[in-house]
């Protein structure tokens, strides 16, 4: 049977690659976030000579270890089910991207080796903490350019340059190669730091010996600072890579704004909601244990947390009634799928412009309004191993929720190039590569049409 | 007289005595307060002259060409700013339309302007050590990022226009 024939029984085709990407990109984003996080709180403990940070970098390095070999084999089984049951768009990556394709295979030796000699070398170089300090980042720095060189092709994928395939450079400068860079390094940290609170949260309530209870409540914190940090600039990232996708591939942007997967980011601003209200609150629930207390500041965050619900409650509402017909959740018309930026739709509060753009940008603000208080009350300390187990119930909340706008997000972009090429296809590569029968359309195959041989 | 301050060799919170700053040891305290003139006036004039000497180097050797004189009835002109705009550009991406396009290109500047006057009663740390002014070095960092990226953004966007990049 040729290659490219094959028939996986019972899940078909197309379910096989995202089974084992899903998997793989929630451990190669845990690894590149937690790496960098790790390096930074390994130098943080050395500057504060506070012996925390360091016992957390430690523990973060032996699960980057544990995690590396899973993550790796089910990159490598993925690259080997896309050239079988997708060999047209295998070829054709390899042509343009050969050597992004070879870099990549570089990182991964880079950080393999600096990750493990990192790690084994804690006790060894205790005295030469600079030195060990620059190997955990230049560890994290393998990590991220790796993403980095991927990202090219995933963004290729979804809206090629109009440029000759043969012109490195522009194949490269895509449209939304930067936005998505921009997009998934912040993500990378978020997302780890919510998991940090997470696991910490876990800890913590289980836990009854006193200073465990002390260092998993502080560890809890330290994850919702990176989580929730970078969570705040993330609103203005995505905006930005939709709008290149808007104007590079207005089809796939129609078919995910206003079109049947729509839904999708009615459900992203419920996880959204859900994230931020639950970090607002943990940091108004700590800000009880101040050593200094502060409460002019804890009634301010009290009120960034009625705001941050009231603006993450205006994104949550649809433009219209027809929620998610893929499962027959309908009450009520479509919105028109032209509708412009400054029009009404079906329920007004749902319109695009101004309320999504004022709930955004208001729950970003609002949340470093919030974050802010939150760090200066923290400046002076807290009482560490006080916190009631609702608060870790926040924090597990964030990472349970992080997890699924992973998913989430990545079936968006994914998804994004089923749009424009009739109800049963889609694109491999956007408006070049056909999905069903891997067939290059003879244009608009962005400035070099050609036909498959 | 005891000065808690610390001194310029590393002396960790040890105290040292306060002594005149005379025109003998003013680079031993380069990071304390000194007389604007006519010491800080000098200094900024000679730094001054330099760089106008190197532009009118730069403008006798390396002309800036004269274009093209605008075409008025073109339709396929995009409009852009100069490249030290492209970052300003950007935030009109993020803030599009009459209601939100004020936050872009009133109130954020505004703000950044208010916080730059705002610096020498926010940060008084006299030290140059980066580690003991974590406040500014951290929100500095975060605005230079700031810039950066979104001119990366504005560059890409700007070059990902029809005609932005080679014709195929």
């Amino acid at each position: 049977m040729p290659i490219g024939d094959v028939e996986v029984p019972v899940i078909g085709n197309n379910l096989v690659i995202p089974l084992l990407v899903v998997p793989h990109i929630l451990i190669a984003a845990y690894i590149i976030g937690i790496n960098l996080i790790a390096a930074t709180s390994e130098l943080v403990g050395m500057i504060t000579k506070q012996r925390h940070y360091d016992r957390f970098a430690r523990n973060a390095a032996k699960t980057t270890l544990l995690l590396f070999a899973v993550g790796s084999s089910l990159a490598f089984t993925f690259i080997l089910a896309l050239i079988t049951l997708y060999p047209v768009l295998f070829s054709h990556l390899q042509n343009i991207f050969f050597w992004v394709f070879l870099a990549e295979a570089f990182m991964f030796v880079g950080e393999v080796i600096t990750v493990y000699a990192w790690y084994n070398a804690w006790d060894k170089m205790a005295y030469r903490k600079n030195l060990h300090v620059t190997m955990g980042f230049v560890a994290g720095l393998f990590g991220l350019v790796q993403m980095i060189f991927i990202n090219v092709v995933a963004a290729y994928m979804l809206t090629p340059s109009n440029a000759p395939a043969t012109d490195v450079g522009w194949t490269f400068l895509n449209p939304t190669y930067m936005p998505l860079n921009m997009h998934r390094f912040v993500g990378n940290f978020s997302y780890a730091g919510f998991l940090i609170a997470g696991y910490a949260a876990y800890r913590y309530l289980r836990i009854p010996g006193e200073e465990d209870r002390e260092y998993y409540d502080w560890l809890g914190h330290w994850g919702i600072i990176w989580g929730f940090g970078f969570l705040l600039i993330q609103p203005f990232l995505g905006y930005e890579y939709m709008t290149e996708i808007k104007a590079h591939s207005p089809g796939a942007f129609e078919y995910l704004m206003l079109g049947p997967k729509s839904w999708l980011f009615n459900l992203l601003v419920i996880e959204l909601l859900i994230m931020f209200t639950a970090s607002v609150a943990y940091c108004l629930h700590k800000m009880k244990f101040a050593v200094k207390p502060a409460p002019r500041l804890r009634n301010a965050t009290l009120g960034a947390l009625g705001l941050t619900a009231i603006f993450g409650v205006l994104n949550t509402i649809p433009a219209d009634l027809y929620l998610v017909p893929q499962i027959g959740l309908v009450f009520g018309e479509k919105v028109d799928s032209n509708i412009g930026l400054f029009e009404t739709p079906p329920i007004p509060l749902g319109a695009m412009y101004p309320f999504k753009y004022i709930g955004l940008v208001g729950l970003a603000f609002v949340g470093l309004f919030a974050l802010a208080l939150y760090l200066k009350t923290s400046a002076d300390g807290f009482h560490w191993g006080r916190a009631n187990r609702w608060s870790q119930y926040a924090l597990l909340a964030t990472a349970v929720t992080v997890v699924f706008t992973m998913m989430t997000m990545g079936y968006v972009r994914e998804t994004a190039r089923r749009a424009g090429n009739g109800a049963e296809d889609g694109w491999l590569i956007y408006g070049c590569l056909t999905l069903q029968e891997q067939k290059f359309v003879g244009e608009g195959c962005p400035s070099a049409p050609r036909e498959t041989p | 007289m005891v000065d808690v301050r610390r001194g310029q060799q590393g002396a960790e919170s040890q105290p040292v005595e306060e002594d005149e700053i005379t025109e003998e040891n003013v680079f031993d305290h380069y990071d304390e307060p000194q007389g604007f003139f006519p010491g800080q006036v000098v200094c900024d004039l000679t730094v001054s002259a330099i760089l106008l000497v190197m532009v009118i180097v730069l403008a006798y050797w390396v002309p800036a060409p004269l274009t093209e004189p605008a075409e008025v009835s073109t339709t396929v002109y995009v409009p852009r700013p100069e490249w030290f705009f492209f970052f300003l550009d950007q935030w009109l991406v993020f803030f599009p339309g009459a209601v939100l396009i004020a936050i872009a290109d009133v109130i954020v500047p505004a703000l950044f302007v208010i916080w730059l006057l705002a610096i020498p009663w926010l940060d008084k740390e006299p030290s140059h050590s980066m580690s003991r002014r974590p406040y500014i070095v951290v929100i500095s960092f975060l605005v230079i990022t700031v810039i950066v990226l979104n001119m990366i953004l504005a560059m890409v966007r700007i070059a990902n226009f029809p005609g932005g990049t080679p014709p195929g």
